[in-house]
């Protein structure tokens, strides 16, 4: 091997904001404990959906749409000649419908950019010798997986990633052993200690053009998504973060000094042998731009046929809200009413529990229930957000100490004792057999599951800080003020108006946080219903609510309550003896509906719904407890009474907001960068979970192996992290529970307004005109819809 | 007499069921069926268990009559019922559910044949047939690259175990004439020490036993095949891998008296233990630490094999098949657990602290002896055992009340069980000699003054290259795969192949 001298080498400021610009372009991916929807592509939506998907085709392979195959199996089922017909008035794609039906047959194009690392497989046999591909995946995997760990644990020391994984790789044998390289070490050796001189290195040496740089940036990190999702979060969490502690920067140099190992590998020793695999790697580069255009054009008529869908679904909902009669009573004052997040499991239930009583009014709202809290359970350092990911909290609820202390530590001193390296053996020997008790229980005799953090919530000592100090009554009315204006929640008051959080119920389920609420961080939204609910009752609260013009009559109750959506069940958290037995049997009334029109998806076969879907709560061998938000697709901002009469199906959205009492659009303002933002991010986790559930999914739950307590999910032994939805929360076995169709939103406002807002917010904007959501202002008295797209209106 | 026939006959024919179980086409009914035959084999091999330890008469000539087996029928049928009613849901929606079942009933059988049968042959064939189905269940994702290597491995290492163990049982054949192995144990009772060719016999059960306990350095393949399914998962590391540990306690008559048989074992299953638990500190997957762990309990289980300690090994056996079946099928609860684990103080890591419970754990050891007598060699381990023991109840609020507590709970839970068990079992006795006390002593201190150079100083030069080194495995795993695909290569799955759709993607 010629002698490979590395010079020092530093990245131009250039330099760095093109690969800054790549790492920017990954979107964060949240933790177990705390996980939330997210859509993986949240931060390429400058460009349009549509230029994504071409460009991820050719980085990764990635697919952003369906199959062609999906497609035609819907073609004059569920997608008829008038929905394509108007997607295809819709593009400017000159075509007829029987050329795109005979795209459907024809073959998917296979392009995409091969990192140096893969260009080499090819040449490798495949009987005798593992991939390169898997096993960088594999030994950057776990290196950051360990790193991670000891991030935690504060056990990092003085080092980097980038500085660990180099400590790693130069002393690992096992690389050149299993890989038939043994003199891979020396060009390990070789490798700079700084990130930034080892990525200009690779730029140089491997001769990226300034052109090409970000591009190939990115696919490095599109190689590693999972863990670059994760570090990506690290960084969200972060206002300001140095680049020599940005974890992001650092996977992105490990990822490129492997390429840059491997290419010295490969030419330093027989250059002339490899010009052909050069040669192939430079020309990559030229064709890219080329390619891109290709599969962008290909894929158009791909597209066409996704809108098309998407129309389809558009034309039942139009009509359904088109044909509605204003219901419900409207200018008394209801008998009851209930607060319900906007969640789409909420429809069903609202839905049910209006059909019991004209009188019974229901609303939607955020699940945090605007309250923007961080929640500390414990007396120790540990605390959980209880509000969207967009928000960063401003209050904090502290709990004293939790209940039920004593026993927790001694199941944790046992486990501990029991799992640990040296006492394992005898612990096992004298408590094993406790294993086959409980083994015995959880099959025959299952219980409630249980919950670390929510089965010892003691409201009476929670004490709520602002900035470190205690919360004053004038910061609570205001704070209350603001919360019931939003809601719409100001004159009308019932005697009874229940505050309704959700959250589900699962029993040895990793993936729980992600059939929690959303709009709590993945958490159920106890906390924050309680806590709203105490302080509007108390009378100095609502003393000063009445001096701003929100009067609450004296004899109303407001009382917290938590929708099972696994079980349908509402249970009231406290106050619950204020319900009327009558109201108390429309609740458990409307929960057996509920759960009656949710069984026909549940392909329930014994014959007691309640009973098995209240088995599916607790049984540890479940991994489809429930649906969750599967084929979600619609966002509705409107008085309900305009939507009471519709069956959706548990599909939509549901935000009430009245314009008329709107002053300045500024709650509308808030519902279109806020809740409407959460809601996309759900629907696309949805779909990019669908489309292409190997890079933006995470596979099969049977495989899953939880990696560092929280951090996330190897499918398998080990591979990248994975992110997103398993298939088990979107596919029965048989068919997809989830039909992956852009989130239409209809909103209830004059067009004036909501074009304001759209211009004054680019994030809003960009999901509009690149199309990663379809908007709609709707006027109910005149029955009519008009979509905006680049600013322009056009009548639906 | 008549009653005991007719149960052993009854077990055979239980045997079928599980056997029959395997034909039927219908996801629906075959759990049906397969949930009955598993819970009238539970309670019919207990009932059995029963009889056996009140009456004392012979079952017939082809029914295994050690109380080991009786032991561990009830057991194998005890998680084959479990495992049947979790993978019911838990399978549900897959494409490969009758496939699992098929081979899932076809492996329990081969196990049940395997603990039941005294004919040499009969047992020989059940002991190949359990790894063939086995095969058959690691790849139930044929598509996955590294499942098809673990599992190529696995049958490599298997096919190795089968010749030795052949060896083994002509070796016995030719020397005893009988192809009868109570015959063998019974006639071994009666020898002082070995000829060179039983001894050779008795080395090949050794090996036998290594390998299907899966110790180092043929362990990647327990390691790996969390790439299958839960409950493969939790039926391997519950109910197959001990079978090394069944042979050789099966066997002890005749490998207690082979002292090289026995070096053998101590040193091998010795090493085994310390690296592999040494190597579960620094994995950070909840299934792969597990399968690591199991490794290292194996290899614990042969120690005291080894060490003539028979009625602790059986008690290993029996009580960390229960443990790692729950703990595989409940590994979804770890993120419960870290949440648990934050919300109380975590215990304190010092090394002043360490050293004085070392210092109270030798008295407690001391004060154990003096009421009932320690096994000498484990003396060192329950030390180390003690002082962990007193570490983690850092989290427990009082602890001057809760150390003496817990010592004496554990001390009364192991005591127990052992004497109940000793009580059982009539085992060969085995003299210790001082060699074996000094290289276990010596492995126990290795293994607990590395467990806290790793968990006290973290970042220290020795201990972060220490580190590393178990990190990478000591690269043993490396150089078995690259062997093994040398010797006999496999065509793996492409790469392309792995963006399976696990279910089927087109719509009914």
């Amino acid at each position: 091997m010629t002698q490979l001298s590395v010079q020092h080498l530093n990245l131009t400021e250039a330099q760095i904001i093109r690969l800054q610009q790549a790492c920017k372009r990954i979107a964060p991916s949240w933790p177990l404990d705390n996980w939330i929807a997210v859509n993986p592509w949240w931060n390429m939506r400058e460009q349009s959906l549509e230029e994504v998907s071409a460009q991820l085709k050719v980085l990764t392979d990635a697919r952003c749409i369906m199959s062609k195959s999906y497609y035609l199996t819907r073609w004059q089922s569920q997608i008829h000649d008038t929905h394509l017909q108007q997607a295809i008035s819709e593009s400017d794609l000159e075509i007829s419908v029987e050329e795109a039906v005979e795209h459907l047959s024809s073959e998917e194009a296979q392009h995409d950019f091969l990192a140096f690392s893969r260009l080499l497989d090819l040449r490798r046999d495949p009987l005798r010798q593992i991939s390169w591909h898997d096993e960088i995946i594999h030994q950057i995997s776990q290196t950051v997986a360990s790193y991670a760990l000891r991030l935690e644990k504060g056990e990092t020391g003085d080092q980097t990633l980038y500085q660990y994984w180099c400590d790693h790789v130069i002393h690992d044998r096992g690389i050149g052993i299993v890989m038939g390289a043994p003199k891979l070490a020396q060009v390990f050796t070789k490798l700079p200690r700084d990130p930034q001189q080892v990525i200009a290195l690779t730029l140089k040496d491997m001769e990226i053009a300034e052109g090409y740089q970000t591009d190939f940036a990115h696919a490095m990190l599109l190689g590693i998504n999972g863990w670059a999702s994760w570090a990506a979060h690290n960084l969200w969490l972060k206002n300001e973060v140095k680049l020599q502690d940005d974890v992001l920067w650092q996977l992105l140099a490990i990822r490129m000094a492997w390429e840059w190992v491997l290419y010295h590998y490969v030419t330093d020793e027989e250059a002339e042998q490899h010009s052909e695999l050069i040669h192939r790697w430079h020309q990559q580069f030229v064709v890219m731009p080329l390619l891109i255009d290709h599969v962008k054009t290909k894929q158009q008529i791909d597209w066409l046929w996704q809108r098309a869908l998407e129309i389809s679904y558009q034309q039942t909902l139009f009509s359904a809200l088109k044909h509605n009669t204003a219901q419900g009573n409207i200018d008394n004052t209801p008998a009851l009413q209930a607060v319900f997040c906007i969640d789409v499991r909420s429809e069903v239930y609202r839905r049910a529990l209006e059909a019991q009583n004209q009188n019974i009014q229901t609303k939607g709202f955020a699940g945090f229930f605007g309250l923007p809290l961080s929640f500390s359970p414990s007396t120790n350092q540990y605390q959980r957000p209880q509000l969207p990911g967009l928000l960063s909290s401003s209050l904090s609820l502290h709990q004293g100490k939790p209940a039920n202390g004593l026993g927790r530590s001694l199941s944790l001193s046992w486990e501990s004792f029991s799992s640990s390296s040296v006492s394992m053996f005898n612990g096992v020997e004298a408590g094993g057999w406790l294993y086959g008790l409980k083994m015995i229980k959880n099959t025959w005799f299952a219980s409630e599951p249980s919950h670390a953090v929510n089965d010892n919530l003691n409201s009476s000592s929670w004490q709520l800080f602002k900035d470190g100090a205690a919360l004053t009554n004038e910061d609570k009315i205001e704070l209350c003020c603001s919360v019931l204006n939003a809601m719409g929640l100001t004159e009308n008051i019932a005697p009874i108006v229940m505050l309704v959080g959700h959250g589900s119920q699962s029993c040895n389920n990793h993936l729980q946080a992600a059939l929690d609420c959303g709009a709590c961080c993945g958490q159920t939204g106890e906390v924050n219903v309680r806590l709203l609910c105490t302080m509007l009752n108390e009378s100095d609260v609502r003393h000063g609510l009445a001096q701003k013009g929100v009067s609450i009559p004296p004899n109303t109750q407001f009382v917290p309550a938590l929708h099972n959506t696994t079980t349908d069940n509402i249970s009231l958290l406290e106050h619950g003896d204020h319900l009327s037995k009558e109201q108390q049997q429309w609740l458990q009334q409307a929960s057996e509906t509920t759960r009656q029109e949710r069984s026909q998806k549940l392909s329930i076969k014994s014959n007691s719904v309640t009973k098995s879907i209240f088995r599916r709560s607790r049984d540890w061998s479940e991994l489809r407890p429930e649906w969750g938000l599967a084929n979600n697709a619609s966002f509705i901002v409107a008085k309900r009474q305009h939507t009471r009469a519709c069956d959706l199906q548990g599909r939509s959205f549901l935000h009430d907001y009245d314009w008329q009492t709107d002053e300045g659009f500024s709650t509308l303002e808030l519902i279109m960068t806020a809740p409407m933002v959460v809601a996309h991010w759900i629907n696309f986790q949805y779909y990019a979970s669908v489309t292409d559930n190997h890079r933006y999914g995470c596979g099969d739950k049977t495989l899953h192996n939880v990696v560092a307590g929280h951090l996330g999910v190897f499918e398998g032994n080990g591979g990248d992290l994975r992110i997103g939805l398993p298939m088990q929360s979107l596919h029965n076995g048989e068919q997809w529970m989830h039909e992956p169709l852009r989130l239409t939103v209809v909103i209830h406002a004059p067009q004036a307004a909501i074009q304001d807002i759209v211009e004054r917010h680019e994030t809003v904007r960009q999901l509009i005109d690149n199309q990663w959501l379809f908007l709609y202002a709707w006027d109910p008295e005149k029955g009519q819809l008009q979509r905006l797209l680049n600013g322009v209106w056009t009548h639906a | 007499m008549v009653m005991h026939v007719l149960l052993s006959t009854l077990m055979i024919l239980i045997g079928c069921c599980f056997a029959l179980a395997a034909l039927r086409s219908n996801p629906d009914t075959q759990w049906r069926n397969m949930t009955g035959f598993y819970s009238s084999a539970l309670l019919l091999s207990f009932v059995y268990l029963i009889v056996k330890l009140a009456t004392d008469a012979e079952p017939m000539i082809w029914f295994n009559s050690s109380v080991l087996t009786d032991l561990m029928l009830p057991l194998v049928s005890f998680i084959a019922l479990i495992l049947t009613r979790y993978s019911k849901t838990y399978l549900d929606g897959q494409p490969s559910v009758g496939y699992f079942q098929r081979w899932f009933a076809l492996a329990l059988l081969s196990v049940w044949g395997v603990l039941s049968s005294n004919h040499m042959l009969m047992f020989f064939l059940a002991w190949v047939a359990i790894s063939l189905c086995f095969h058959r269940l690691l790849m139930i994702f044929p598509e996955r690259p590294r499942a098809a290597l673990a599992a190529h491995k696995k049958y490599i290492f298997a096919r190795f175990a089968e010749i030795s163990l052949f060896g083994a049982f002509c070796v016995f054949y030719l020397h005893w004439q009988s192809p009868w192995i109570s015959d063998w144990t019974e006639a071994a009772k009666s020898l002082q020490s070995l000829p060179i060719s039983l001894s050779v016999g008795a080395i090949l059960l050794v090996m036998t036993a290594m390998i299907k306990c899966a110790q180092l350095p043929i362990h990647g393949w327990l390691i790996q095949v969390v790439e299958s399914p839960t409950p493969v998962s939790a039926l391997l590391h519950a109910g197959i891998v001990n079978l090394g540990g069944f042979l050789i306690i099966l066997f002890a008559p005749i490998v207690n008296l082979s002292n090289p048989a026995i070096w053998l074992l101590l040193v091998w299953s010795g090493l085994s233990v310390v690296v592999a638990a040494l190597i579960m500190h620094t994995r950070i997957s909840v299934k792969v630490r597990l399968a690591w762990s199991t490794s290292a309990q194996m290899g614990f289980m042969l120690l005291e094999c080894a060490l003539g300690y028979y009625e602790l090994a059986i008690l290993h056996l029996l009580a960390h098949s229960l443990y790692k079946a729950y703990a595989f099928l409940n590994a979804s609860s770890e993120v419960n657990s870290y949440l648990n684990r934050q919300l109380t103080k975590q215990s304190k890591k010092s090394i002043k602290r360490t050293f004085g419970f070392i210092l109270l754990s030798v008295g407690f050891v001391w004060l154990w002896h003096q009421v009932y007598p320690v096994h000498p060699a484990m003396a060192v381990l329950y030390v180390i055992v003690f002082t962990v023991l007193f570490n983690s109840l850092g989290r427990v609020g009082n602890r001057w009340l809760s150390i003496p507590v817990a010592a004496s709970v554990f001390v009364l839970l192991y005591a127990i069980q052992q004497l109940g068990l000793s009580q059982l079992l009539v085992l060969p006795v085995q003299e210790l000699s001082v060699w074996k006390l000094v290289w276990v002593s010596a492995l126990f201190v290795v293994l607990g003054v590395l467990y806290w150079l790793l968990r006290l100083a973290p970042n220290h030069p020795q201990s972060r290259q220490f580190y590393r080194l178990l990190y990478a495995g000591f690269y043993l795993d490396e150089w078995s795969t690259r062997l093994t695909l040398a010797i006999w290569p496999t065509e793996l799955p492409k790469r392309q192949s792995e963006e399976r759709k696990i279910l089927p993607t087109g719509d009914a």
